[in-house]
C-alpha cells in the first residue's frame, strides 16, 4: 500500500482541523502541509509535493479555481478533491474542467470525505 | 518370319484391347466415384445451408424476442430512460415514460442540449449541463464524486404538449456512464417526475417549520405582557378579517384592483411590524410573504381579479396560523373567551415593548440604538385610539432605526456616540395630546427622496429640482414610497409612512417634521381633540 501525501487548502481553520483530524484515521494518508489560500497552496505544493489535495473554492486572494489550474500545470497527475459549499454547480464543474477529480459539499460527513479520498487514489 | 509377324500383331492387338477395356472400366469407376463425390458434396452443402438457415432463423426469432422484451420493458417502465452518444444525440430507443414525463415525442436522434434548452429556457442550465456531460466523458473524473454537481438533479419546469402554459413539474435527471472495453461510450440518462414526492417533502418541511415556529411562539407568548399579546392577536385577527372582506369585494376596473392591492399591502404591513416587535417569527414571515405578494400586484402592469387568488391562499395560511397561536395562547393563559381584550396596558409595558422592538431592529440592521420614553403611561387605553397611536409609534420608531440612525462607524466618524438615541414621548394638555418621536441620526436625505420620486415616476427630474423641503416631505407619505434600496423585514416596501398618515388622519392629528442634516429628525404629532369632551 503506497503512502499518499495530502495537502489541505482552506481558509477556515475549523475546516482544516476537521479534515486533518478525520484523515488521521487513514493509515495510507499523511497530511504533509496545509494552506490558507491559493498563493500559499501553490508555494507549498512545490515545496511538499503532495499527490492528493483537498481544495476549497472561495478563498481570499487566489481562489480555488485559479489554484487548481496552477497545481495541474505543475503536476497534471495530482488528485484534487474540491471541498466547498457551492450554491452554483457551474463553479464546481469549472473546477472539474480545470483538473479537479471530484467534489464534496460542505458541510460533509466523515465517511463522505474518507470515501471520496479513497476513490480518488484507487481509480 | 512371315508367319510370326501376324501372330505378334494379334498379340499386341489383344493386349491393346485388354488395356483399353481395363482403362474403360477404370474410367467408368472413376466417373462413378466422381459422381458419388459430387453428390456427397451437394448433399453436404444442402445440409449445411439448411442448418445455417435454421440457425439464422432461430437467431432472428431470439433477436426479435429480445427486441420485443426490450420494447416491453421500455414501454412499461415508469422512469424515462435513454442513451446519449458521444455527441450527446439521443438514442433511437427510449422508454415510453420519457415522452409522458417530458410531454413530447420526437426524441430519437435529437441533440440532448436542444431538448434541455426547450424545457429549461435558461442559458445557465444549458451551459452547466454541457459542462457536466463533458466531465462524465472525461475518464479522469470520478463519476460518483460529481453527482452533486449535476445541474438537473432536481429542477422545476413548466411542461405542456399543446403550447399552453402547462403544469409545473419537478424533474430529476440522473446520468451514468456506459463503459465498453474500458472506455466511456455512452451516457445513460434516467429521468423521473418527482413532483409528488417534492410536494410531500415540502409539506412535511412546512409542518416541521410550523411546529418549530409554534414552539418558539409559545416561549414568546409566555414572556410577553399579557394585555399587549391579547391586543395584538385580536387586532391581527380583525385586520385579517378585514383583508378577507376587501379581497371578496368584486372589482373589475384595473385601477380599483390596484387600489385594492395597495390597501391590502398597507393593512398587512402593520401586522408585520407588531409581530416583529413581539418576536412572533411565524406571523412575521407569513405577513412578509403576503405583503411582498400584494406589492407585486400593485406594481403589475396588467391586473385582473384572478391575480388575487394567490393572496387568498396566503391569507388562509396566515389566518389559520394566527388562530392556532391564539388557541395556544388561550390555553396557556387559561383564557377561553376569544375577543375579550384587556385594555390595561401600562406605560412601563409599552416602554419595555418599544425598547425591545428598537433593540431588535437595530440588531438586525447591524446598528446600536437606545430608546428613551416619557409619558407613555398617559397613552389612553381606549382601544381604537390606542391601536392607531401604537401603529404610528411602530412605524416611526422603525424608520428612526432603519433610516435615521447611522451604523457605529459612521456615527464615530461624525463624532457621535456609537449607539443612537431615540426619544418617544406622549404629553397631555387638557383635551389635546402630543406624540413626539425623535432620533439623533443622519436627518432626512432630501436628495435621496428626490431621486426616488423620479425613479418611482412621481415627478420628473426637472420638477424635483424645483422642490422645496416641504414638497419633499409630502412625497414620503405617498403610497409605495421608500428610499430603502432593498426589501427587508424592516423597510423597503414603501408602506409605512402612508400608514402613519392614515392613522394621524383617523385621530384627527397634525404632523410637523423637523430635520437637521447629520443631527436629528423629529416628528411631532398634535391631536387637538384627543381626549374629547
Amino acid at each position: 500500500m503506497s503512502m499518499h501525501r495530502l495537502m489541505i487548502v482552506d481558509d477556515s481553520n475549523i475546516i482544516r482541523k476537521k479534515i486533518e483530524r478525520e484523515t488521521s484515521s487513514l493509515i495510507n494518508f499523511d497530511v504533509v502541509t496545509v494552506a490558507l489560500n491559493g498563493q500559499d497552496a501553490v508555494q507549498k505544493f512545490q515545496e511538499f509535493r503532495p499527490d492528493v489535495v483537498t481544495m476549497d473554492i472561495t478563498m481570499p486572494g487566489m481562489d480555488g479555481i485559479e489554484c487548481i489550474q496552477q497545481l495541474v500545470a505543475i503536476n497534471p497527475e495530482v488528485n484534487i478533491l474540491v471541498v466547498s459549499a457551492l450554491s452554483d454547480e457551474y463553479i464546481g464543474l469549472k473546477a472539474m474542467s480545470y483538473g479537479a477529480r471530484g467534489f464534496i459539499n460542505k458541510p460533509f460527513r466523515t465517511e463522505e470525505l474518507l470515501e471520496a479520498l479513497h476513490a480518488l487514489v484507487s481509480q | 518370319m512371315s508367319t510370326a509377324q501376324p501372330q505378334l500383331y494379334k498379340s499386341i492387338n489383344s493386349i491393346l484391347e485388354d488395356l483399353t477395356e481395363q482403362s474403360r472400366v477404370l474410367s467408368d469407376r472413376l466417373k462413378l466415384f466422381q459422381a458419388v463425390g459430387i453428390a456427397l458434396i451437394v448433399v453436404y452443402f444442402i445440409l449445411f445451408v439448411f442448418y445455417f438457415l435454421r440457425k439464422m432463423r432461430h437467431a432472428d426469432i431470439a433477436l426479435a424476442s429480445a427486441h420485443q422484451e426490450t420494447r416491453e420493458i421500455l414501454d412499461n417502465v415508469s422512469d424515462g430512460f435513454f442513451l446519449l452518444d458521444q455527441d450527446s444525440h439521443i438514442s433511437s430507443q427510449y422508454s415510453r415514460a420519457t415522452e409522458n414525463i417530458l410531454m413530447r415525442s420526437d426524441f430519437a436522434g435529437q441533440n440532448f442540449f436542444d431538448v434541455v434548452s426547450a424545457i429549461f429556457p435558461v442559458e445557465k442550465i444549458r451551459d452547466s449541463i454541457k459542462l457536466y456531460i463533458e466531465q462524465l466523458h472525461n475518464p479522469r473524473i470520478i463519476e460518483k464524486l460529481i453527482q452533486k454537481l449535476n445541474p438537473l438533479r432536481k429542477v422545476s419546469a413548466q411542461l405542456s404538449n399543446d403550447g399552453s402554459e402547462g403544469d409545473l413539474k419537478t424533474l430529476s435527471f440522473n446520468f451514468s456512464r456506459v463503459v465498453e472495453s474500458g472506455s466511456i461510450q455512452k451516457i445513460l440518462v434516467n429521468v423521473r417526475d418527482i413532483t409528488e414526492i417534492t410536494r410531500l417533502e415540502q409539506q412535511l418541511e412546512a409542518e416541521r417549520e410550523q411546529s418549530n415556529e409554534l414552539a418558539e411562539s409559545v416561549t414568546q407568548l409566555v414572556q410577553t405582557d399579557h394585555s399587549l399579546m391579547q391586543q395584538f392577536l385580536q387586532h391581527t385577527l380583525d385586520v385579517l378579517t378585514n383583508i378577507n372582506f376587501i379581497l371578496k369585494q368584486p372589482q373589475n376596473n384595473p385601477e380599483e384592483l390596484r387600489e385594492k392591492a395597495r390597501l391590502i399591502a398597507r393593512e398587512i404591513h402593520s401586522i408585520k411590524g407588531e409581530s416583529s416587535a413581539l418576536k412572533l417569527s411565524g406571523i412575521t414571515h407569513r405577513a412578509q410573504v403576503f405583503e411582498s405578494l400584494a406589492k407585486l400586484l400593485t406594481d403589475k402592469e396588467i391586473l385582473s381579479g384572478t391575480d388575487f387568488l394567490g393572496l387568498t391562499i396566503k391569507l388562509e395560511d396566515l389566518l389559520s396560523h394566527v388562530q392556532h397561536i391564539r388557541e395556544w395562547y388561550d390555553q396557556i393563559r387559561g383564557n377561553t373567551t376569544a375577543g375579550n381584550v384587556s385594555t390595561t396596558t401600562s406605560g412601563s409595558d409599552l416602554s419595555l415593548f418599544f425598547s425591545g422592538f428598537v433593540h431588535e431592529i437595530a440588531q438586525r440592521n447591524h446598528k446600536q440604538a437606545n430608546l428613551f420614553t416619557f409619558g407613555l403611561d398617559k397613552v389612553p387605553q381606549d382601544k381604537e385610539s390606542f391601536v392607531a397611536l401604537k401603529e404610528i409609534m411602530i412605524q416611526l420608531l422603525r424608520n428612526a432605526v432603519v433610516h435615521g440612525i447611522e451604523n457605529g462607524v459612521q456615527r464615530q466618524q461624525s463624532g457621535k456616540d456609537v449607539g443612537g438615541m431615540i426619544l418617544c414621548g406622549f404629553e397631555q394638555h387638557d383635551r389635546s395630546a402630543r406624540l413626539l418621536i425623535q432620533d439623533d441620526g443622519r436627518g432626512l436625505d432630501f436628495d435621496a427622496i428626490r431621486k426616488k420620486a423620479v425613479a418611482k415616476g412621481l415627478a420628473t427630474s426637472a420638477q424635483v429640482e424645483a422642490w422645496d423641503k416641504i414638497q419633499c416631505l409630502k412625497v414620503i407619505f405617498h403610497p409605495g414610497f421608500s428610499t430603502a434600496p432593498t426589501n427587508t423585514e424592516d423597510a423597503g416596501r414603501g408602506v409605512g409612512m402612508d400608514i402613519v398618515k392614515a392613522n394621524i388622519d383617523k385621530l384627527n392629528g397634525r404632523l410637523s417634521i423637523r430635520t437637521r442634516s447629520a443631527q436629528l429628525t423629529r416628528f411631532t404629532i398634535d391631536f387637538p381633540e384627543f381626549f374629547g369632551e
